[in-house]
């Protein structure tokens, strides 16, 4: 059975008020000196009791600092990796500069918005327009060599034919031999390009570099191709079929310039020369 | 009650205050920690009558603050708690509690604790519960009630 309980005066409720009062009394006095030899005290006991579990919470600690070392080191190789990427774009536009500032031709650096590489139809449209005085047929090109050309045109976009475009022709010549032919995309094996009509008189060599030839109304001369990777044969035909990879990787593709005031604009008089 | 049932209670009360000041304290879930006292306690206010649950509580708060260096706060509270709860636990001493009744009591206890030792911290200085209130007093509620359930299940009585 319960046992009754004191009335309100009685020794339980005086105990319970001395008790809290004496609770209050000690936080009152707890910065006081008299209760500081006290406190070292209770340190020292505490520190001896938890010596033996410090191990183990070293050992905790350790976990936690590894963790979150880990998650720094996340961080850290994913800042690395932005940092590389951002020097590798870096590289790409200062050698894009250089290009432009070493060419005698009226670039306008543009970049691709969206690129359909392995559509029937291969194009990309790039950040410029007829306000930007590009217009259809201009030659797009890169440091490293030809892209295509403009054409469709709105005033802040245009669309780019790539050389892959199973419709894109160029006028291309050997650059040693200065032997001229065409240059088309190969559609069978889809990864390089044949230069046509080049007769089989003129010796053609691997590796050697096929640049555009001038001969054209739209793409300048000396524009890099590519380079020869194989030389056939045909039986009953008078010219090589020569296969040729392409020296810009369309994949890799950010940048490039398109070429304003090209040589089809000259001969229609619509630039001074 | 006996002396040996006495003395027997009096060194579980030191093992788990040892244990928690060693351990239990450190282990904590979401900043909030264990209060395993208030379990023991709980224990001591269902089997001693008012006066000695009294002394419990306030020797237990006063040891707890001497070895967390939080003097006076957790003797008020668990000392407050007892004096306010008793006559509540009182009706429960002589039965056997189901599992609901003893985690509710458990849950009580507890909450008025931390509700108290929470207001005391406001009038202290160099006291932080480190967490908002009401998660400090609902968090370490609640984890205690799950502890104190789980030691409720496995203790022989």
């Amino acid at each position: 059975m319960a046992q009754p309980s004191n009335g309100f005066f009685g020794r339980d409720t005086l105990l319970g008020a001395f008790l809290l009062l004496l609770s209050i009394l000690i936080m009152v006095l707890r910065f006081d000196d008299g209760l500081a030899n006290l406190r070292q005290g209770s340190l020292a006991v505490v520190s001896r009791l938890e010596a033996p579990l410090s191990n183990v919470r070293v050992f905790r600690q350790a976990l936690n600092t590894n963790r979150e070392l880990q998650r720094q080191n996340i961080l850290l190789q994913d800042e690395l990796n932005r940092l590389r990427s951002a020097e590798t774009q870096n590289t790409i536009l200062r050698d894009l500069i250089n290009f432009q500032d070493g060419s005698t031709l009226d670039l306008l650096p543009v970049q691709f918005q969206s690129k359909s590489i392995f559509s029937p139809n291969p194009t990309g449209s790039i950040t410029a327009g007829s306000e930007l005085n590009v217009g259809l047929g201009n030659p797009v090109i890169h440091p490293q060599g030809i892209v295509g050309r403009v054409i469709l045109t709105t005033r802040h976009r245009a669309q780019v034919m790539f050389y892959s475009h199973p419709n894109f022709r160029v006028s291309a010549k050997i650059l040693d031999s200065r032997a001229t032919g065409i240059i088309r995309w190969d559609l069978q094996n889809n990864q390089s390009m044949i230069l046509d009509y080049v007769p089989l008189t003129i010796p053609v060599q691997l590796g050697q570099q096929v640049v555009t030839s001038g001969f054209s109304e739209q793409f300048p001369e000396n524009i890099p191709i590519g380079i020869v990777e194989s030389v056939e044969r045909q039986p009953d035909q008078s010219s090589w079929v020569i296969t040729v990879t392409p020296s810009v990787d369309l994949n890799r593709l950010a940048e490039g310039f398109v070429v304003l005031n090209s040589q089809d604009s000259v001969l229609r008089g619509e630039v001074n020369p | 009650m006996n002396q040996t049932s006495f003395a027997r209670m009096i060194f579980l009360g030191i093992g788990m205050l040892l244990s928690y000041v060693m351990l239990f304290q450190h282990v904590t879930i979401a900043r909030v920690s264990l209060d395993l006292m208030a379990i023991y306690l709980v224990w001591v206010m269902l089997a001693y009558p008012r006066f000695q649950s009294t002394w419990f509580a306030a020797v237990v708060g006063f040891l707890l603050d001497a070895m967390t260096d939080q003097w006076g706060l957790n003797m008020f509270a668990y000392t407050g708690a007892v004096i306010l709860l008793y006559g509540v636990f009182e009706r429960f001493r002589e039965i056997k509690l189901l599992d609901w009744q003893y985690l509710t009591l458990l849950f009580g206890f507890i909450l008025l604790k931390s509700s108290l030792f929470a207001l005391t911290t406001l009038f202290t200085n160099g006291v932080d519960l480190a967490q908002p209130v009401w998660v400090f007093i609902l968090g370490t509620s609640v984890y205690t009630v799950i502890v104190g359930y789980i030691v409720n299940v496995i203790s022989p009585s």
